[in-house]
């Protein structure tokens, strides 16, 4: 299955840029980013993340590969039969590196024998495209990772290829140092739409509706509160909403500073989504609304008004 | 020949009565009473005195070397079980025992039981006394009682009662219940295995000193003795009156304790004040050594140091001394001391077996004075003036001090003595060692392994594979991508980690710090370029599989590559962050 099917497309841009190559050639690869699509299978109640690496011609070294953190909560088997992949697994052959509370994936990469995927260690799930890397001004699309976890956002690591260093330093003395110390120095770091675990009973509910039950019909990891603050110069908020199990997505609406936004979400009962809004200077309102069914049969309808503000 | 347990050892009834002592024991009955653990080693007689006529003279009060002993700590104590006698320093006439002393104890060898009942108290004679047929025949001693005994007597006020501190009571008597010559402790065996018991080889009963105790003379250490020619059925039907005992028990008084018989041995000792009255050593135990980090572009955004501000190095640690002089509440102000700061060679994992360079100028593992003096104040106590400040290297210090008076009475023959240490280290550091099934073979540890680049090596010989347990995680998972990226079964060469408590890793043994700037924190590896195999020749890596080494170990366990011309593994960062917050 390719990744035709999505709900958004989320660019990702480094976060900050290491150290500064001293001796050794420049490693930079600033400006690769990684996109994120992603979809939810309602049959078998999983999300699947469709990710392309682009690297632009302007890097000085391939990817060598990128990981996204996917640590979880709570422990949980690491293998799930319902997740797709076509990745051997380490943890199939009994070498499980990660926590148990990471969260559990399906792997898939576009050719097994020219891609390494896996999970490692630290709790995040990592892909490399064998010999030599994702080289500059190309792009590497079809790597998919399927969760039963909702999405959120998760930080991402995108590492350049040593390789170019390796002659050089191999070839070296004993003793000979080298600066930068490591390929690590030229690392970057993005935000990216990934499996999440929130804790859900501690989700923002966007106000106080009544009853009580209806008031969960939407929930938001992201904002945490009704208003809030931005940095000068923010020009889009990821908005995290999860959608009662109970709604009518047939009901629902979605207004961003009084213009209508509906066709932003995607509402499907019980599932999360991760939706980009741009913002504007000052003061931006978004109304969401959806109906629901309450336990006793009863429809209510939890409208939920949040407010950014860009300083 | 069967043999017998006894509390202690083994002894045989051989017909020659040999003395026999054996380790093994044999197996205990469940129904068989205690004995005296480690404080009776018991034998056979072979010294028993046979008169010409076949009577046995008389023994009196036979203990051999009765003797006052110390015992400083608890492993000086005798474990005649074991075969160990102790460490015993002796206590002389009016000598002082110290009250630090683990254990001050009556100690003495032989204590032999039988004979016959002498003519008088100080006679070689044999009472004799015709039987019921009229004829002569030796009168023989039925009951023997040796009373081990430490009492204290206040000499500042002799109407304070005499003090009981430890009492042991030995009985022997010549027929128990199935007419077995034996020591009361033992009846129970003697009577089981049809053995006789005459003879004990040690004996120690101690007192442990305390608080409690005042300082000064006043103890007396004694052995008493006394006889009987009545079991205990016979003396039950004498007539009131009829003495039982000789010599006769001197009755305790309001202030003194009763006298069993004859006093056969006494000694007069003081006791004094501790000698760990005196204390000195570091404010800190351990301290860090200085780690100046070389690439603070890239570590500064992560690495925190002592106390929680994020540095681009780790400071040096630094302590104090102190000292205090007390004991048991009472607090000993003026108290002038020397002491001295003593570099333990080879501390530290700097063994420098090629350069011989075992000894750190000054500043390298810190900068502690040789030696130090000073005076309590009026609290006991002393902070010493000046502050030891780690070097780059790890290592230890023997902290010695005395004095030659704490200005009470009574004094001890050698100055109170204090020892302490301090070690500059980073705590948390432990010696991998694989499993066979880990995959790892451990190298550049030993010249003679054929492992070593040069022979360098064995300045730090086996002392370069310490790290934190998190890093013995890492190269555990490490092994594992070796093996599958590589798709072999050989062997992953790990070379240097760091020394056992880390600090600067000289290579060329002479306390430089300009080789392994990185091996100092317990988080850093140096993987071999080959694969090793059990037989054969290692095989070479070639770039291109180092570098595939390299990109799935960081992927799959978040391995970092530090540039060398070996492959060098740094743990993540996050994990520096733990050992300098938590770990100090």
């Amino acid at each position: 299955m390719r990744c035709t099917l999505f709900f958004a497309i989320l660019t990702s841009w480094p976060v900050f840029l290491l150290a500064q190559p001293v001796e050794l050639p420049s490693l930079s690869i600033e400006g690769t980013r990684i996109d994120a699509a992603v979809s939810y299978d309602g049959a078998r109640g999983v999300y699947r993340y469709c990710y392309t690496l682009v690297a632009p011609s302007t890097n000085k070294a391939a990817v060598g590969n990128f990981r996204i953190d996917i640590t979880g909560r709570v422990p949980r088997p690491q293998l799930d039969p319902d997740l797709a992949g076509n990745v051997a697994r380490d943890e199939a052959e009994g070498v499980v590196l990660q926590p148990p509370t990471t969260i559990p994936v399906g792997i898939t990469v576009p050719d097994p024998v020219q891609w390494s995927a896996t999970v490692g260690k630290p709790g995040w799930v990592g892909f490399r495209k064998r010999f030599g890397g994702i080289s500059p001004g190309t792009t590497a699309s079809e790597i998919i990772v399927e969760s039963k976890l909702p999405p959120g956002i998760r930080t991402a690591y995108i590492k350049p290829s040593g390789r170019i260093w390796s002659d050089i330093t191999l070839a070296s003395p004993a003793g000979t140092e080298f600066h930068p110390d490591s390929v690590e120095a030229f690392e970057i770091k993005v935000d990216v739409i990934g499996p999440s675990d929130p804790d859900e009973t501690a989700l923002f509910l966007g106000g106080g509706q009544s009853p009580h039950e209806v008031n969960p019909f939407l929930r938001y990891a992201a904002p945490t509160e009704a208003r809030t603050t931005l940095a000068p110069g923010t020009a889009s908020y990821r908005v995290v909403v999860f959608y009662g199990r109970t709604i009518d997505p047939g009901t629902f609406s979605a207004e961003l500073n009084g213009a209508t936004a509906t066709t932003l979400f995607h509402p499907i009962a019980g599932t999360a989504e991760v939706i980009t809004i741009p913002l504007l200077p000052g003061s931006n309102k978004l109304k969401l609304s959806v109906e629901g069914t309450t336990s006793g049969g009863r429809t209510g309808r939890d409208a939920d008004t949040l407010t950014f503000l860009v300083e | 020949m069967a043999g017998f347990l006894s509390g202690d050892s083994v002894f045989s009834a051989s017909a020659s009565r040999q003395r026999e002592e054996v380790g093994a024991a044999a197996e205990v009955p469940p129904q068989a009473p205690p004995i005296p653990a480690d404080a009776i080693r018991i034998g056979t007689a072979s010294s028993l005195v046979r008169h010409p006529e076949g009577f046995v003279t008389p023994m009196y009060e036979r203990v051999s070397r009765p003797r006052l002993s110390r015992f400083r700590t608890s492993s000086d104590v005798p474990r005649y079980s074991e075969g160990f006698d102790g460490n015993a320093i002796l206590v002389d006439e009016a000598g002082t025992a110290p009250r630090s002393d683990y254990m001050i104890a009556v100690q003495s060898g032989y204590v032999t039981g039988g004979g016959c009942f002498p003519v008088a108290p100080d006679s070689t004679d044999c009472l004799m006394e015709p039987d019921s047929s009229g004829n002569l025949r030796a009168v023989m001693k039925e009951r023997e009682v040796w009373t081990f005994r430490i009492s204290y007597i206040d000499p500042s006020d002799p109407s304070i009662p005499e003090r009981e501190l430890t009492s042991r009571t030995l009985t022997w008597v010549a027929r128990t219940s199935t007419g077995r010559s034996c020591f009361t402790f033992y009846t129970w065996y003697c009577n089981e295995y049809g053995i006789d018991l005459d003879e004990i080889l040690d004996l120690y009963q101690g007192i442990q000193p305390d608080c409690s105790m005042k300082l000064g003379a006043g103890y007396r250490s004694q052995i008493f003795y006394q006889y009987s020619r009545y079991s205990i059925t016979e003396a039950d039907s004498l007539p009131p009156g009829t003495p039982i005992w000789e010599p006769a028990t001197n009755p305790a008084t309001p202030t003194r304790l009763a006298e069993p018989g004859k006093q056969i041995w006494i000694r007069n000792w003081k006791l004094g004040p501790g000698e760990n009255a005196l204390r000195v050593g570091p404010q800190s135990a351990i301290i860090n050594p200085s780690v100046p980090l070389r690439y603070p572009d890239k570590l500064d955004l992560t690495m925190t140091n002592v106390g929680g501000a994020t540095t681009t190095k780790i400071d040096p640690g630094e302590t104090k001394l102190t000292a205090v002089a007390t004991e048991c509440g009472k607090v000993f102000p003026g108290v002038n001391f020397t002491g001295t700061i003593e570099h333990v060679e080879g501390s530290g994992g700097h063994r420098h077996g090629v350069s011989n360079d075992s000894t750190p100028p000054s500043g390298r593992v810190s900068d502690a004075p040789v030696t130090f003096s000073g005076t309590t104040d009026s609290n006991g106590k002393w902070t010493s003036p000046f502050t030891i400040k780690a070097g780059e290297f790890a290592g230890d210090y023997a902290i010695k001090a005395e004095t030659a008076d704490l200005g009470v009475e009574p004094g001890v023959a050698v100055p109170f003595q204090t020892e302490s240490q301090l070690r500059v280290g980073f705590r948390g550091l432990w010696r991998l060692i694989p499993n066979a099934a880990d995959g790892i073979l451990m190298v550049g540890h030993d010249y003679a392994s054929g492992t070593c680049e040069t022979q360098n090596c064995d300045n730090h010989q086996n002392m370069n594979h310490n790290a934190r347990l998190e890093m013995h995680d890492f190269v555990g998972g490490l092994a594992k991508v070796f093996r599958k990226t590589l798709n072999t079964t050989g062997l992953m060469g790990v070379n240097d980690m760091s020394l056992p408590f880390g600090g600067a890793f000289d290579i060329e043994g002479t306390w430089g710090t300009g080789s392994h700037i990185t091996h100092r924190l317990g988080v850093d590896v140096d993987i071999n370029r080959y694969i090793y195999f059990a037989a054969g020749a290692p095989q070479s890596l070639t770039p291109d599989e180092i570098d595939e080494l390299t990109e799935e170990a960081n992927l799959k366990i978040g391995a970092r590559r530090i540039n060398e011309s070996s492959i060098h593994f740094r743990m993540p960062a996050v994990d520096i962050d733990a050992l300098l917050s938590g770990g100090l």
